[in-house]
């Protein structure tokens, strides 16, 4: 917290812009929020994990634990070596903390499981599409979106008419507040029959103001024209309003509905390096921004859901005082996700009672409910136990069961359960876990994170080369999305399958335009369905388009991007930054192929230690283009998509293997250990919040026991809420 | 305790301070301690460096000279022409030798000057202290700098150490949310609302009650102290920027103007500023804002073709913003480090090749030397001096707004910045950092200013004071002002 000195301490500064500030001034003055340098072990993960492991288990580079290095060896090395992408990084102190931290960290004792810590305690702000839904929800508002309605393609198309009667004009132009009032940039064309000069322009909806500019010097304000504003020289400005809005019809229902995304004004959410998900808590700071657009949205919530609002807070004919009391501890329960506290009940029952009505009153709480700290946070704070740990309370774990599972608030049964302190042991915790995930909502949440895992959210809009790739539009794009997600949901809930056919099901998911892209016949309409796939498309999630486009660029195939792909989306394998001087993609040549073009990064050794073992793997998905569709020759060179991947198991553990479809690395995949334990360590993040740290290893590593055996994937689901850390905090 | 402390700084700074009431509007106050200083600062950031020492040693095509009191623009900067009378050109920055050499180690040090993004923001900082009395004590827009769910790293302002915030990518809702008041019910007084279906459309046609954005407002405040009180220390730092958050927009809605006392510009920007027949800024009225920008619909904001037009509707919303005294901190960053945009595909520029994609980041690895014959190198020259193009037309914008007995120009600063200096090396060296604007006569522009060595930090610490902040140092560099800038 600034302290009131340091505003005095600026006023008296306040008259000049000097510039050499006096060195024995107030200390106060020095940047106020600077962090302390790092502890060793911040160091260590952001300098020296991603080679070396994050507990020093090995990587790229050598294994640290249990060093026959002394500490002084360790220092000298990393003091002048490391990192080896740029060795001046960690001198000095930096270099001796981080050999202490080594030594005394990365021993095999030290890194016994023997208990699983507690994990962070954490507010977590709700997401854009966790809000989105938890406005549904509270509201009762009918899921399914209405059908908007699209205005006629010329909606935007103004036309502007000037009679000029008897007077003989040479030009006339259009200016205004959609030219910049250019003079000159608008001309108008004359209709010689009727002396009458017109123009039409496309402009964006908005109010605009113009005038007619007659023979170049003239500003006369349209006649035909009653709405005017002033124009601030004494004159008028006509005044024009465009408004086509793609409308969604009101049907009436006896389910209230919006007519708008409530999530579509806020902003977006902030992922670290490395963390592919919405959920990050400790990135999720709430800005002005937040609390304009929250604002914002409760008005037009509760503005467009008013007529049925009394009904959903449950005081439709009750009076102002018994209103309040029903909505303190019916909606306010719901919305907060908890009871309130006495502040809280005081302050919302008093907005309802000094409200001119009763209906003002409701709106006036909701409101104010909707823009509240407690209802934006989901609390995983605990409560404070007897050792100096926190345990989470029912009310929170009911909270934390239903955004895991669904991405939404709590039902009535989960808050009831809260209610009689029923989820504060893992049985309860479980049956519960269980029964949301039998909830359809618990395949969209799967979905969610699907498409988030595999980082294909944004192959809607990430740009391709139309001349290359004519036809790729927004239908195939979206169905390419919907088909990963849909294979994975079908994996995860169809109670058949395990976790290796996410890479090897020779079954998909396809509409009309993605079938016919993919050059799969007889699948007609825009409904997914289950089609066997020929077997040069087979391989599940490696093979679609989606993963295909995400990892590639506007106009090539990028071996790189889908080789760093599958280490660090399905490995969990982590690479160094590129070296500065790495050069970038090569240029797109016409007598060359991709893998022709790539060939450097195995000729240059500097290139070669990391490109080992990512090139390999994106050559054998060279037969796919940069929109996913296959191809048997570039450059007029037949295709060579021989593909190979070492180190599945971690790197330094050899096991090398070749490939030449999706389906053959697939069943490496599916096989593999190591890609089981990391989709077990990606779930934990998405559904926990945060990038593991070293003192979550345990927990990972028991988590992704859970799919031993080839397990149901619905057990390691579950299994994150059933680890001790879920329940115990520090 | 805040609010005492800063009555007690008003009424220090102002003297006379018994004859302003407390609710004042901000821009009289900064009118009124404004004199000598600059009144507000924008940062304007392109990706992926210029073309500068190359990685065989050819010399920067960046660095501008100075030649007999006046300056020669390299063949970078030379869409600035005249302009480079309203600039220091600063040769020689740099960012520090640690965590040298990388995109994301660059954009974190690039306003904080720490190592990792430890640590806050210039632009953050002046915004919670001597920007806070502004309505909107931030503005962050991008253009497509969110696009394919950007990691954090990508992003430039810091809030504390570590963690950045997004900035808005929509010119649509970002204008609405400066103009139109902010909140659903304060009336909408024309403006381009262009938002099709998102919650503006429920604006419309409902019976307001004046009281419930404020009685919301409190009540937040309120539950927000409970909370902290609850958690005692633990997430505080989440919570007091929380509070931050609140009480600023708290302090809108309550000087929210009703629809017969319209939101008036600080007197000397004028609520009409264009003389008729003469070349106008778009629409310069604070009472009836509008903007010139036509929303593409669907995936179309993060469509390169869209790139420029969106990018111009957040320069203009910025500048509007500032001339109608909205905020004194702007950030306005185009695209990200690393960037895929595919700028060749930006019509009636000399980049524009419509069969052939060439990207930002792609072209900046152009290779060890500066080749002509070579397409990388020379779309990369190009791209660079299409960035500097858009810095022009941003100063252009702010030298047509009058302001006292100049232009806002003359009033502000304003920062050029890129993540690294050579995209190809990835150098912290010779940073390509240009300053414009005279800073309300703290800084004499039209020069160059060599700098060879000196951190970057001094240069935001120095940008920091001629805003009136009393740093003495930026980031971890410790203490220092950049010698030689301020006057």
């Amino acid at each position: 917290m600034r302290r009131p000195t340091r505003w005095i301490a600026l006023t008296a500064l306040a008259l000049a812009c000097e510039q050499t500030p006096d060195p024995g001034a107030d200390a106060s003055t020095t940047p106020p929020s600077t962090a302390p340098p790092p502890d060793a072990a911040t160091r260590y993960a952001a300098m020296c994990a991603s080679c070396h492991g994050e507990v020093g288990e090995g990587g790229l580079g050598p294994r640290l634990i249990d060093t026959t290095r002394t500490t002084a060896q360790l220092t000298a090395a990393i003091d002048q070596r490391m990192p080896p992408s740029n060795p001046s990084q960690c001198r000095g102190e930096c270099a001796s903390s981080l050999a202490a931290y080594i030594q005394r960290e990365f021993t095999t004792a030290a890194l016994a499981c023997d208990v699983i810590p507690p994990s962070p305690r954490r507010l977590r702000l709700l997401t854009r599409r966790e809000f989105r839904n938890t406005v549904r929800d509270l509201f009762g508002l009918s899921g399914a979106t209405p059908t908007p309605v699209t205005p006629p393609a010329d909606c935007n198309t103004a036309r502007f008419t000037y009679d000029a009667g008897a007077r003989s004009l040479r030009t006339v132009h259009l200016a205004g507040s959609f030219n910049g009032w250019s003079p000159t940039a608008t001309p108008m064309t004359r209709d010689a029959s009727a002396n009458r000069w017109s123009a039409s322009l496309s402009l964006a909806n908005g109010t605009w103001q113009y005038k007619f500019v007659l023979d170049g010097s003239e500003w006369v304000r349209d006649p035909a024209n009653t709405n005017t504003a002033s124009d601030g020289f004494g004159g008028q400005n006509s005044v024009v309003t465009i408004r086509c809005e793609t409308t969604t019809p009101t049907t009436p229902s006896s389910q209230p509905a919006l007519t708008f995304d409530p999530s579509s004004m806020l902003p977006v959410e902030t992922r670290p390096q490395g963390f592919a998900y919405d959920t990050n808590a400790d990135t999720a700071v709430v800005t002005s921004v937040h609390v304009n657009e929250a604002l914002r949205v409760a008005g037009a919530v509760v503005d467009a859901l008013a007529p049925t609002l009394r009904t959903t807070v449950g005081c439709a004919s009750l009076d102002a005082p018994a209103c309040a009391d029903r909505m303190v501890q019916g909606f306010a329960r719901r919305a907060f996700r908890r009871p309130l506290t006495e502040g809280e009940s005081q302050r919302y029952r008093a907005l309802v009672m000094a409200a001119p009505s009763v209906d003002a009153g409701v709106k006036r709480a909701v409101r104010a409910m909707l823009v509240s700290p407690s209802f934006w946070y989901r609390s995983e704070m605990g409560e404070a136990q007897a050792d100096g740990t926190f345990t989470l309370t029912s009310w929170e774990v009911a909270s934390a069961l239903s955004y895991t599972f669904w991405g939404t608030m709590p039902d009535d049964a989960l808050l009831d359960l809260a209610a009689r302190n029923g989820l504060d042991h893992s049985a309860a915790i479980e049956r519960e876990a269980r029964r949301l995930l039998a909830d359809p909502r618990a395949r969209e949440q799967v979905e969610t994170f699907a498409a988030q895992w595999l980082g294909v959210e944004s192959v809607t809009t990430t740009p391709r080369n139309t001349t290359m790739f004519p036809g790729f539009g927004d239908d195939v794009r979206a169905a390419m999305v919907a088909e990963s997600q849909r294979l994975v949901s079908w994996v995860v809930f169809d109670g058949s399958h395990r976790f290796g056919d996410l890479f090897t099901a020779n079954e998909s998911f396809l509409n009309e335009p993605l079938a016919r892209w993919y050059g799969v016949d007889g699948v007609t309409g825009n409904e997914l369905r289950r089609v066997a796939l020929p077997a040069a498309r087979r391989g599940g999630l490696l093979a679609h388009g989606s993963v295909m486009t995400r990892y590639a660029h506007s106009d090539q195939s990028s071996p790189i991007l889908r080789g760093v792909f599958v280490r660090r989306a399905l490995l969990c394998q982590e690479f160094p930054p590129p070296p500065p001087n790495a050069g970038g993609v090569p240029d797109v040549d016409p007598r060359a192929t991709t893998r022709q073009r790539f060939a450097q990064h195995s000729s240059n050794a500097a290139c070669a230690s990391c490109h080992t073992h990512i090139d390999g793997i994106g050559f054998g998905f060279e037969q796919f283009d940069a929109t996913g569709r296959l191809r048997d020759t570039e450059a007029g060179q037949p295709i060579d998509h021989a593909g190979a991947i070492d180190d599945v198991e971690g790197f330094g553990t050899g096991s090398s293997r070749t490939f030449t479809s999706p389906a053959e690395l697939g069943a490496a995949l599916a096989t593999s250990a190591n890609a089981r334990a990391c989709f077990a360590r990606q779930w934990y993040r998405f559904a926990r919040g945060y990038h593991e740290a070293a003192s979550n290893r345990c927990a990972v590593r028991a988590l992704a026991r859970r799919l031993d055996g080839d397990a149901d994937v619905r057990d390691l689901l579950v299994g994150v809420t059933l680890s001790p850390d879920f329940l115990h905090r520090r | 305790m805040r609010t005492i402390a800063r009555r007690r700084f008003l009424q220090a700074a102002l003297g006379a301070a018994s004859a302003l009431p407390l609710a004042a509007p901000w821009w009289r106050v900064a009118r009124a301690n404004g004199l000598g200083r600059a009144r507000r600062l924008v940062v304007f950031y392109f990706p992926d460096g210029v073309a500068g020492r190359s990685q065989n040693g050819e010399s920067s095509l960046w660095e501008a000279r100075s030649a007999g009191g006046d300056v020669t623009l390299s063949e970078l900067l030379q869409p600035l022409g005249e302009l480079r009378r309203e600039c220091v050109f600063l040769n020689g920055l740099t960012m520090g030798g640690t965590d040298e050499g990388s995109h994301p180690g660059g954009a974190k040090k690039l306003l904080t000057a720490v190592d990792g993004g430890n640590g806050e923001s210039v632009d953050q900082h002046l915004a919670r202290t001597v920007g806070r009395d502004a309505p909107f004590r931030h503005l962050y827009l991008g253009s497509a700098a969110t696009q394919n769910n950007a990691s954090g790293d990508k992003f430039i302002s810091y809030v504390s150490a570590g963690v950045t915030v997004a900035p808005d990518d929509d010119p649509v809702r970002a204008f609405r949310r400066m103009f139109t008041g902010g909140t659903s019910t304060t009336p909408v007084t024309p403006t381009a609302d262009a938002g099709a279906s998102d919650a503006g459309a429920a604006d419309a046609g409902v019976a307001t009650d004046d009281n419930a954005d404020r009685l919301a407002m409190e009540t937040a405040l309120a539950d927000l102290n409970d909370l902290r009180g609850r958690l005692g220390t633990a997430e505080r730092t989440r919570l007091d920027a929380h509070l931050e958050a609140l009480r600023e927009v708290s302090d809108r809605v309550l000087r929210t103007p009703t629809p017969s006392n319209p939101m008036t510009a600080p007197g000397d920007a004028g609520s009409t500023v264009a003389d008729a027949g003469a070349t106008r800024p778009p629409s310069m009225n604070c009472a009836m804002p509008s903007m010139a920008f036509s929303p593409p619909t669907g995936a179309g904001l993060a469509a390169p073709e869209n790139f420029p037009a969106v990018l111009r509707a957040q320069i203009d919303t910025t500048v509007l913003a500032m001339a109608c005294g909205l905020t004194r901190v702007g950030v306005i960053q185009g695209s990200q480090h690393t960037s895929e945009l595919i700028m060749s595909r930006f019509r009636d520029t000399e980049m524009y090749d419509a069969g052939f994609d060439m990207r930002s980041h792609q072209a900046s690895h152009y290779g060890a030397r500066q080749d002509r014959s070579n397409r990388l190198f020379t779309d990369y020259v190009k791209q660079r001096r299409w960035w500097v193009s858009q810095f022009a037309y941003l100063l252009q914008s702010m030298r047509a707004v009058p302001e006292g007995d100049g232009t806002m120009l003359d009033h502000s600063v304003v920062l050029l910045c890129s993540e690294v200096s050579d995209g190809n090396t990835h150098s912290h060296s010779d940073m390509p950092f240009v300053l414009a604007g005279r800073a309300g006569g703290c800084i004499t522009p039209g020069r160059v200013l060599e700098a060879r060595g000196t951190r970057h930090g001094q240069l935001l610490a120095a940008l920091a004071r001629a805003l009136g902040s009393d740093v003495r140092g930026w980031g971890d560099a410790g203490d220092g002002v950049l010698a030689g800038l301020l006057t």
